[in-house]
């Protein structure tokens, strides 16, 4: 009985290899890659990335106004903005204001024509906070896609940090905006092109007149003594929609 | 006599005794009735290593640009496929002796694959001929993260074996009980891997049910993979693939 019960005992031991530990190895693999943007360029009319300078000369001080109701508005001549991309793409552009020193409470003109509201949105520092600022406008887009067929495109107020359309924008009989634009968090001033002011249109080049529209703070508010340069910067980018 | 006739007696008297107390040491020792006995030990399993040629360098799917993720894709609903069947690495299993293997390949990025959204319409089948529907991709497909909370895609795996000597079928096991399909020793033959971690094991090459005993085996594996389409995505600034993938071997 007692030899019975040690074989047994062997048995167990001997017939239990399920619970031996089966040796292990492992690697991990990275499977990596990126996906690009589209590859968009714009062109202010000196080549793709290429800056372009807005210059006044000199302004007369006798030809600014006194009146603090009635700021000096500077007409000047736009210039071509053409966007570029390698095929189609949901875009757009951003302003981002480099010389923050708008002047606040300026009564801004587009084309001659005042904004209906005063805010100091949309609006770009002259590089002295006391010589006023500007605002910028841009015709109807004229957009075409791969195919190069003409595309119906609508600029949109897009806010960038948030990745919405804000508001259509609506547009003058010139095709000029006329609408102070709501600037993200950042302040920074989105546009989408758009099929009707809400919804992106896939286009591959689009091409519109950038208008630069300075508001000179009345000239008693200016000072006396040396002039005052005006210094403006502002950086315009692609956005992708 | 009776002198000698007492001796043997009293021998045999002492045998008595003697047997007397053998017998009763006998009673004593089993008093408590039983005894433990423990038989310790271990049999070792084998020291297998595994390891690929990427020798711990990621596998780079390349850049895509955005613009040709066209908003209609080629496969599977919407979606893009930009790797197709690309080497992606060798893998191997050393032995110092001979041993039984089993691989495993488990998703450490698993529910960022997209599975997409209507299976009815898959126009491109995986191995052995399934459609790459969402039940499949859900099963076979590997993540590729996220962006911001839409999953990028998915890429699927595909193995052949090219263990020397007589390892030529690979057979993978979803349960205990049966195995989902084992890869015939064909040329060119390819079967794709899940990616829930079901073990994969090699076998000889007369036979799918037997596994093969060997000290050295290896795969050839394969890689497809598909990206959203970019009107999901966002395209506004670079998307970062980012899949893991864990290999696991077992020996036997």
């Amino acid at each position: 009985m007692k030899t019975a019960k040690l074989i047994t005992v062997l048995i167990l031991a001997i017939g239990a290899p399920t619970t031996f530990a089966a040796g292990t190895d492992s690697v991990t693999i990275r499977v990596k890659g990126t996906i690009k943007p589209v590859a968009c360029t714009v062109d202010l009319g000196y080549g793709a990335g290429v800056a372009a300078t807005v210059d006044f000369g000199d302004i007369e001080a006798t030809s600014l106004n006194v009146d603090p109701n009635s700021p000096t508005h500077i007409l000047t001549n736009g210039f071509g903005l053409h966007v570029a991309c390698g095929a189609d793409t949901h875009v757009g552009l951003v302003f981002s204001n480099t010389a923050n020193t708008v002047t606040p409470g300026l009564q801004h003109h587009v084309h001659g024509q005042p904004l209906t509201t005063v805010t100091k949105f949309g609006e770009f520092g002259l590089g002295d906070a006391k010589a006023g600022s500007y605002v910028m406008s841009l015709t109807h887009p004229e957009a075409t896609n791969n195919a190069g067929t003409e595309v119906a495109a609508q600029w949109s107020n897009y806010d960038v940090a948030a990745k919405i359309h804000v508001k259509p924008i609506a547009v003058n009989p010139t095709g000029s905006m006329v609408e102070v634009l709501v600037p993200s968090a950042d302040g920074s001033i989105g546009l989408g092109v758009t099929s009707n002011g809400t919804t992106p249109v896939l286009v591959k080049d689009f091409r519109a007149n950038l208008s630069v529209n300075p508001t000179i703070a009345p000239k008693n508010t200016l000072g006396t003594g040396a002039g005052i340069e005006l210094n403006g910067s502002a950086t315009v980018s692609i956005i992708y929609l | 006599m009776n002198h000698f006739s007492k001796k043997p007696f009293c021998a045999s008297a002492a045998a008595v005794l003697m047997f007397g107390v053998l017998a009763s040491a006998q009673a004593t020792a089993a008093t408590p009735s039983s005894a433990n006995l423990a038989v310790k030990g271990k049999i070792a399993p084998s020291a297998c290593t595994v390891s690929t040629n990427l020798a711990g360098a990621p596998f780079n799917l390349g850049d895509h640009l955005s613009e040709v993720l066209d908003n209609t894709g080629n496969v599977h609903t919407g979606m893009r496929e930009v790797a197709h069947q690309v080497d992606m690495m060798s893998l191997s299993v050393d032995c110092p002796s001979v041993a039984i293997v089993q691989i495993a390949f488990t998703d450490g990025a698993r529910g960022t694959q997209f599975t997409g959204n209507n299976s009815a319409n898959s126009s491109t089948t995986m191995a052995g001929g399934n459609p790459f529907n969402a039940v499949n991709v859900e099963s076979h497909g590997f993540g590729l993260g996220k962006s911001g909370d839409q999953k990028i895609g998915f890429y699927a795996i595909m193995m052949k074996p090219t263990s020397p000597g007589e390892a030529k079928f690979l057979c993978q096991k979803i349960s205990m009980e049966a195995n989902s399909g084992c890869m015939p020793p064909v040329k060119n033959g390819w079967q794709h891997a899940r990616s829930t971690g079901e073990p994969i094991t090699w076998r000889s090459v007369n036979t799918s049910t037997t596994n093969l005993s060997a000290n050295k085996f290896g795969m050839d594996i394969s890689l497809n993979a598909y990206i959203q389409n970019r009107a999901t995505l966002s395209s506004v600034k670079e998307i970062l693939l980012d899949g893991r993938m864990v290999v696991t071997m077992t020996t036997l």
